[in-house]
């Protein structure tokens, strides 16, 4: 039931978001593809920082724990900021490599 | 590095990302609306035994700031003052160490156990332990010179597994009483997501684990 709730407001949302954007903001089907291309371009960079910051906040404990024999709970870094940070992460680095992109490419235009 | 060879190159690296991305994507549907976890939770699942033993064994889960229980430590607190309570074991032992300046969880546990009315010669506490294979060994250290070998091991259901394993390492018997916290059947796609971590965390536990030869 819960799951049918939750697919079922994101279906309708996500459509009314569809017709918003042609029907309203006169927005372009081909450049949807695009947009959602770009979306998982933000996910894929996003969960790469996750990854990372939680790999390298372990190694950093578990090294911390044998250099100096205090015990620190691998929980303090088991927090969902670090979710949250991650994307904004991702978000900058892959807005950094479209610009980027973007610059050069208007550069090489004659 | 000339502009093309970086463009290029960022052009590279950003369809790898969506790639990534796409699998991200496909990963978080198959777990918030599928039964993925659940069936996963349940293969890390241990049937209960709840037989006759030398000690119940309750592990910590954790004390609040303020010093109260957690939420694992208070389910886990009073499943053991129940199994107590039908006459499985003569005496509960509540295991677990303190952090951050604050009461240990073996302790924590015992006072709370008092609190439910379990009588003060039927009750231990272990206040040293740091994690569960620290536990069986200090268990072990105070549980074998007693004849105590024989235990009901009292946790949550995901970290049963391993927690039974690592106290069979150091040579107890060990008859699982786990707790199943509703978390594991929840249809509910936050709750899916939510017990997902749990069993990548229990899992990455039970690698660590292997690779310090504690189970």
């Amino acid at each position: 039931m819960e799951v049918i709730a939750v697919v079922s407001l994101i279906t309708l949302t996500s459509a009314s978001g569809y017709l918003v954007g042609r029907g309203f903001l006169g927005l372009s089907n081909p450049l949807l593809g695009a947009a959602i291309r770009q979306m998982l371009g933000y996910l894929g960079v996003s969960l790469g920082f996750a990854v990372v910051n939680l790999l390298i906040g372990a190694a950093a404990i578990l090294m911390f724990r044998e250099a100096t024999g205090t015990f620190v709970p691998l929980y303090l870094i088991d927090d969902n900021t670090v979710i949250v940070a991650s994307v904004l992460q991702g978000i900058v680095l892959f807005s950094w490599c479209q610009l980027s992109i973007r610059g050069d490419t208007a550069r090489e235009e004659p | 590095m000339t502009p093309r060879n970086g463009t290029s190159r960022a052009q590279s690296f950003l369809k790898f990302l969506q790639y990534v991305g796409l699998g991200a994507l496909l990963v978080f549907l198959s777990v918030t609306f599928t039964p993925l976890p659940n069936v996963l939770a349940r293969s890390l699942s241990v049937p209960a035994r709840l037989e006759t033993a030398d000690a119940i064994v309750v592990l910590g889960g954790g004390v609040e700031r303020g010093g109260g229980l957690s939420a694992a430590s208070l389910r886990r607190t009073v499943h053991g003052v129940r199994l107590f309570g039908k006459g499985l074991a003569p005496i509960v032992v509540f295991s677990g160490g303190a952090f951050w300046g604050r009461i240990s969880e073996g302790a924590a546990m015992a006072a709370m156990a008092r609190e439910l009315r379990l009588p003060s010669d039927a009750v231990l506490a272990e206040t040293e332990s740091t994690n569960t294979a620290s536990g069986a060994r200090a268990l072990a250290h105070l549980l074998h010179p007693r004849g105590t070998r024989k235990i009901l091991l009292v946790s949550d259901s995901l970290h049963m597994q391993r927690a039974e394993a690592a106290f069979r390492y150091v040579g107890f018997e060990v008859l699982a009483a786990p707790i199943r916290t509703g978390l594991e059947a929840s249809n509910k796609p936050e709750a899916r997501l939510f017990l997902m971590r749990q069993v990548l965390q229990e899992l990455a536990g039970r690698v660590y684990y292997r690779l310090r030869g504690w189970i």
